[in-house]
Parts: C-alpha cells; structure tokens; sequence
C-alpha cells in the first residue's frame, strides 16, 4: 500500500512536471497575449490604457511563479484558456473530440492485441521455425511502415480502388478499423517481439520445466505456465506504447479525416493557436502519466512478488 | 597480436576497456546489419551524388507533361505540375535525411555534453541537469514535438529545434549514468593519481565508453526520427512547398489517388525501404554491443 502511495505521488510530481513544461510554451506565443484577449473581445485598436488593464487581468504584471500558479489554479478547475482563433474554450474543444479519438485509441490496442499475442506464441513455440520467421518480418514491416504510409495505401488500394468502406469518416465505430489497423503496425511489431522473448524466457524456468515433466502438454505449458509470467512486464510496454499512440493519432486523424483530437492539434499547430495546444498537450501527458500507474498497479496485482515489498 | 602493427597492444587488451570495443566488427559480421547498411549507403550516395546525374530539375515544371506516368524520359512519372518524380525523390530523400542527420547529431551531442557534466560534476550541475531531462520526458515525444511546434511555429528549422528537444534528454540519462559507474573504475583513478584534472580523466576514459552507449541507441532511434520528420512534414508542419521532401509529397500524393498512384508509390517505397534499413541495423548494433540480449 505505501508503495502505492509513493507511486501515485511520483505519477503526481511528473503531471506537475508536464503542467510546468505546457505552461512555459505560453511566452511563444505570436503577437502581444493583451492585444489578442482585447481582439478576442472585439477591441481591435485597444489604448494604452486597456492594454494595461487586460495585462492586469491576465496577471501578465505578476511574477512568473505567480503566472504559474494562476494557470494551474485555473487548469485544475477545468479553465484551460479560450482558442486564439474561434474564442471558444478550449475545454469545450477537447472534449468535443475527445470520444472520437478515445474510439480509435481503443480498436487500435484491441486489433494491436489480437494479432501480436497469437504471433508471440506461434514464434515461441517454434522458434526457427517458420512461424517465427513469418512472426519476425510482421514485426520488421511494421516497426518500419510508418502509420501515414499504410494508411494511404489502404485509402488507395482498398478504399478508393475497391470500394470498400469510405474515405470521408463520422467517427464511429463502423469506420475506425482502417485507421486503427495503420496506427497498430507498430504496437503490434513491438508487443509480438517483446512478447515472444517473454515467453521464451519463461519457457526456460523451473516451473515449466516440472509442469512439462508432469505431463502438461505443449499448449498448456505455453498458454498455463509460460504466457501469465511473460505477461507480466509487457503490461509497462503496452503503456509506455500507449503514450506513442497518442502522438500517433495526429498523423493518422488526418490522414483518415477522422474527426478526433489529432486532427484538431493539427490545425491548431498551424494555426499557432497556442491555448489549444496546451491543452491538447497537458491533457496527453496526464493521460500517459495516469496510464502508466495504472499499468503499475496492473502489475503490481498481478505479480504477487510485486505485492508487498518495496520496488527500486 | 596487433600489438606490434599498432602499438597499442597493451591498452586494447585491458580488461577495464570500455565494453563498446569490438562492437563494430561483431556488428559487421552479422547478414541483417550488412543488409541495412548496405541499403542506408546506397540510399546517401543516391540522394547526395543522384541529383548530379539527374536529367532534370526536381522544380522544373513542364506543363505539357502534366501527371504521366513512368516512362522512358521520367522513370518515375511526373507530378500535378510535370515536375520528373524521380528527381523530386531524391532531393526530398536528401532534405529528409539531412533533418535526420541533423536531429540526431545535435540529439546525441547535447546529451552527451549534458550527462558528462552532469556526472562528472555531480552536486547541483547534476540535479538540475537531470531535474531538466525530468522536464522534457514529462510529457510523451510526439506530443512534446506537437507542442514546440505550436510555440514555435510550424516549418523545416523549427521541426528539427523541437525533435532535437524531444531526442536528447535520454542520450543525457545515459551517458551521466555511464560517467557515474565508471567513476571509480582503475583506469579513471590510475589517470586522476598521473595528475590529470577530473574533466580530463572524464573526457579521456569515460567520454569515449558514453559516446559508444550512446551512439547505440541513437542508432535504434533513426528509424523513429526519419518516421517523425516525414510524418510531420506530410502534416503540412515541417518541410514547405514547394520544396521535395518524402512526407510533403505524399501529402501532395493524396488529391490524384486515382488517376496517377505511381506519386504514392515511390515516396512510400523509399520512406519503408529507409526505415526498414535503419531498423536493422540499429537493432543488430543494440544485439551486438550487448551479448546477454536475448535473440
């Protein structure tokens, strides 16, 4: 328990990192930030005067460590600012595509785990062999196949050519597939190689070895003994792949028009709307950092070696 | 036995040299690293001497030959302004790979710098050092990228700024963490007793083991930064038209699907068969630098 205590305090400190590194993109910003908030109110030619109060409205006179805690103070109670193009908030931006994107991320890790967990068992339970061999040039294709290139040859060759599915996506369920499958090349090449070496490794350790000399037979020895211990450390893999695919998503939302939070970064980036890429970036890293406890605590549950004692 | 060719018998056969040495001709032996790099030098010399040879211009439109598809004259065919393909891939292979070059040179020679010092140092230099590299892994890579490049502002210079940003902080974590457990080692504290200044004991035995651990991941990380350069790049956020480079023309690729596919085709060849080529080989650097790994 108070490992786990440490452990939320650590995820804690670094979305506090993460909060502090967003909050520094703001000096960047293009243009003087007191003559955008009058712009945003329809002040377009603002005197000295309503320069100097909406600089003391924004706090733009106090200290940094006082700017700072005034953002954060805000970001806690869901105020991530206003976007410098529509003026509409940026929490409302978000969370208007937040679903869209949830829907991909999701079929992505559920196609990338019906195809990289049955490819690490074939590959270890004939390593050499040609399962193996078909396992390891899946893996190298897809570590090298980068999402936007598979996904316009699937627009090319299977939507456009053959008709199947469409081109212009709503964001349901229907359509995610196409771009799930181009944004899980890479966790799939990841997870089935990491996976097989797992296994091997645990096919090698005592207690398959008595469970084998007891008479289990080879399927059960690989999916009884060795997958649940090889399991084990890939859950921290599937999450740190899981801080990728959020990155992931801006190239293959705009490749697919599909209308989640990447393809909203996207013009926002272009655009130098900086508010909403803050909270596209602040709203990633504390997803990634709550994905990454999780998993720990996944792992923690699960290995009972883990349960109680102090991890380094 | 080279000892009288090179004169350096005595202190190659040292057992505290650094694990790096042999790395490379473990490295050549082995099919896949002399498959990859085999394919990454015949991908350089291409881009670098391709454009010399090259009957035309990568910017050269012909209106007359608007989309064509290859033939004898354009190899690869022509694009929406009758630009020779072929021409335009190797000069976008060439902007692609300089950025990737670049990325991983500034990258690698920041948190080489960084780390070094950092262990070296020690004290204050080191917690603020790695407090830093704690502030750029807060947030995940291709959001962090993202991030800068809204600051920033999109385009080619800034793109290679914000990768570089994002790629050296754990080049940092690794040579500091190199510097440190070789601190006490017998050569570091036989070259401190001779009288050399702790930088120059640093520099001259430690520095060399950190570049090689270094280099080693930063070999596995080609693959993601040619993925990331021209990924962005077709995102409209990195290299601008007019200007070839493999992501922006597979983002202009996508208005003439149907009628001329050979402008998906090429760029997308080229970017797999390049990564596909760093993948190899930067896995078969990390197999050979580390024999315990596990094939």
């Amino acid at each position: 328990m108070l490992s786990l205590a440490r452990r939320a305090g650590q995820a804690l400190a670094t979305a506090l990192l993460a909060s502090l590194v967003v909050w520094a993109l703001l000096p960047f910003a293009p243009g003087d930030p007191a003559a955008r908030y009058l712009e945003a109110r329809h002040v377009t030619a603002p005197t000295a005067e309503q320069l100097a109060q909406a600089r003391a409205d924004l706090g733009l006179d106090r200290s940094p460590p006082e700017q700072y805690a005034r953002w954060l103070g805000g970001v806690v109670r869901g105020d991530l600012g206003e976007s410098a193009r529509s003026g509409v908030p940026v929490t409302r931006v978000i969370t208007e595509r937040v679903p869209a994107t949830l829907r991909l991320t999701v079929a992505t890790v559920l196609l990338a785990l019906v195809v990289s967990v049955p490819l690490a068992l074939a590959g270890a339970a004939f390593p050499g062999r040609w399962p193996d061999a078909v396992g390891r040039a899946v893996a190298l294709l897809g570590a090298a196949s980068p999402s936007f290139v598979v996904g316009l040859l699937l627009i090319e060759f299977v939507v456009v050519r053959w008709g199947v599915g469409s081109v212009v996506s709503t964001g349901g369920w229907s359509q995610v597939w196409f771009p799930a499958l181009a944004l899980a090349l890479y966790p799939i090449a990841r997870w089935s190689r990491l996976l097989r070496a797992g296994l091997l490794e645990a096919l090698r350790s005592d207690h398959v070895t008595v469970a084998t000399a007891r008479g289990a037979s080879r399927a059960r020895v690989l999916l009884v003994h060795a997958l649940p211990n090889a399991a084990v450390p890939s859950i921290t893999v599937l999450a740190m792949t899981i801080g990728f695919l959020l990155g992931g998503v801006a190239i293959v939302e705009n490749v697919f028009s599909w209308p989640g939070l990447g393809r909203e970064i996207v013009l926002a980036v272009t655009a130098r709307d900086l508010p909403v890429v803050q909270g596209f970036a602040l709203v990633m890293a504390v997803v990634w950092v709550a994905v990454s406890l999780l998993a720990d605590v996944v792992t923690a549950l699960v290995d009972p070696r883990l349960r109680t004692g102090s991890r380094g | 036995m080279t000892s009288i060719l090179t004169g350096r018998g005595l202190t190659s056969t040292e057992p505290t040299a650094p694990p790096a040495r042999g790395v490379l001709s473990r490295l050549l032996r082995r099919r896949d690293a002399r498959a990859g790099l085999v394919i990454l030098t015949l991908v350089v010399v291409a881009v670098v001497a391709g454009p010399w040879f090259a009957p035309h211009e990568p910017d050269a439109a012909e209106f007359g030959r608007v989309l064509s598809g290859p033939s004898a004259s354009h190899w690869l065919g022509t694009d929406q302004f009758g630009r020779d393909q072929l021409a335009r891939l190797l000069d976008g292979g060439r902007r692609s790979l300089e950025a990737t070059a670049l990325v991983l040179a500034i990258s690698v020679a920041a948190g080489l710098v960084v780390g070094t010092v950092a262990g070296v140092a020690g004290g204050l230099v080191d917690v603020v050092a790695m407090r830093a590299v704690d502030l750029a892994l807060a947030v995940p890579g291709v959001v962090l990228t993202l991030a800068l490049l809204g600051a920033l502002g999109p385009g080619f210079g800034n793109l290679v700024i914000a990768l570089a940003a994002t790629t050296w902080p754990p080049y940092a974590r690794l040579a500091r963490g190199h510097v440190r457990a070789g601190r006490d080692r017998p050569d570091v504290v036989t070259a401190r007793l001779a009288g050399a200044s702790r930088p120059r004991a640093a520099a001259a035995h430690l520095l060399p083991g950190a570049a090689a651990h270094v280099l080693v991941v930063a070999a596995l990380d080609v693959g993601q930064t040619i993925m990331a350069i021209t990924g962005l790049s077709f995102l409209g956020l990195g290299a601008q038209p007019p200007h070839a480079e493999w992501g922006v023309m597979l983002a202009d690729s996508r208005l003439y699907l149907t009628e001329a596919s050979w402008l998906l085709l090429a760029p997308s060849a080229a970017i797999v068969v390049v990564i596909l080529a760093a993948v190899l080989l930067g896995e078969a650097a990390a197999e050979a630098s580390d024999p315990r790994r596990v094939r």
